[in-house]
């Protein structure tokens, strides 16, 4: 066997975002729906941003996500392990929902990394978790602003090693959407399966006040 | 004994006996690696114990399966998950180095033949003091490498 040492790469943190706005959930006098995920103290509108998806078309977040569950992740395929635990659970508890349910619901991914991420590489890894999960991309300022809307702490590309491959930073949590297009409880990294089988129906029940 | 002792207990502590390989002055439990979505890489994770008096390093990885390895930590806590390549890990005297997902791993990196769920790899880990040891890694589905990581963590509760 061929031996290759650990490769040595100088790293600087990156710099350190806005607080992520699932920080205050708390402060809205803890979790009145019994959910898992950390409600916000206050809902987010869907970003008025447009997209492409991995068939090419033009993605309008706000029309097409119109009267679903939408649960949106900022991510990348050469993710080490958040993203794909992340897309692995929730496709693993989607396929065991009612199809009734599940067709009420929308899973979309964006990337963080449009530069490698071919809308055909995203497609293709998408699949790995679940066929029906929308990936999409834009140019950078796009998906900036739909991070930004969110209050979600801006993705930012690590250094290169020798190699040319490099780390992205993002955002860890998942943004669940109720049907009325409103960002209303983020979903950590370290949410688990029985989390979301916990949590999905009832995001599609509750009767939320106010907005 | 004192070694038949210090494996019990690391193997109590991760509540999951049998899975344990001992050689030299580490223990490594717990090793599983990520069902790859690609020939580009895959991701290792594993628990080592240190019985011993004296910090120990990871400073590095090898396995037929794979170009290189790298070793993979999260950069600090928060909203952002960034990983960075560090070139070594301690494993702290009478203490616990863990690789496990959101926090570190190794990443296999250019995947010859590409892994799948089932298989089971060769892994040699280089440790400064323990030496060389090489263990045998299950390759589990990411859905499987969910659970198991929330299982091991209900366990340290």
């Amino acid at each position: 066997m061929q031996r290759f040492l650990l490769s040595i790469m100088a790293v600087l943190a990156v710099a350190c975002a806005p607080a992520d706005r699932s920080q205050t959930a708390g402060d809205a006098g803890g979790n009145p729906y019994g959910l898992r995920g950390r409600v916000l103290a206050e809902a987010l509108p869907m970003p008025d941003v447009v997209f492409t998806d991995t068939d090419g078309r033009a993605y309008d977040l706000r029309r097409e996500t119109d009267g679903y569950l939408t649960l949106l992740f900022f991510g990348y395929t050469h993710c080490p392990d958040v993203c794909p635990i992340h897309m692995a659970n929730i496709g693993a508890v989607v396929r065991t929902l009612r199809p009734s349910l599940a067709a009420r619901i929308k899973v979309l991914f964006v990337t963080t990394d449009p530069a490698r991420d071919t809308p055909a590489r995203i497609r293709t890894w998408l699949d790995n978790f679940d066929s029906s999960f929308i990936g999409l991309t834009g140019d950078t300022a796009a998906i900036a602003a739909a991070q930004r809307a969110l209050w979600l702490p801006p993705s930012q590309l690590g250094p290169a090693d020798s190699t040319g491959n490099y780390l992205v930073g993002h955002a860890a949590a998942v943004v669940a959407f109720t049907p009325d297009r409103l960002a209303r409880v983020m979903y950590p990294f370290g949410i688990r399966q029985a989390d979301w089988a916990h949590d999905l129906p009832k995001l599609l029940e509750i009767q939320w006040s106010g907005s | 004994m004192v070694r038949l002792v210090m494996v019990a207990v690391a193997l109590g502590v991760t509540g999951c006996g049998g899975s344990g390989e001992t050689r030299g002055s580490v223990d490594i439990t717990d090793a599983y690696a990520a069902e790859p979505v690609n020939d580009e890489s895959a991701a290792v994770y594993l628990d080592v114990w240190n019985p011993t008096d004296a910090p120990d390093t990871l400073a590095g990885a090898t396995t037929p399966v794979a170009a290189m390895a790298h070793l993979h930590r999260q950069v600090g806590r928060g909203p952002t998950m960034q990983m960075e390549t560090v070139a070594a890990a301690e494993v702290p005297a009478r203490g616990w180095l863990r690789l496990e997902p959101g926090s570190m791993h190794l990443m296999l990196m250019t995947l010859s033949p590409r892994p799948v769920a089932g298989d089971t790899l060769d892994l040699t880990l280089e440790f400064r003091h323990a030496g060389p040891i090489t263990i045998r890694v299950p390759v589990v589905t990411y859905v499987e490498v969910a659970e198991r990581a929330a299982a091991e963590a209900d366990a340290r509760r």
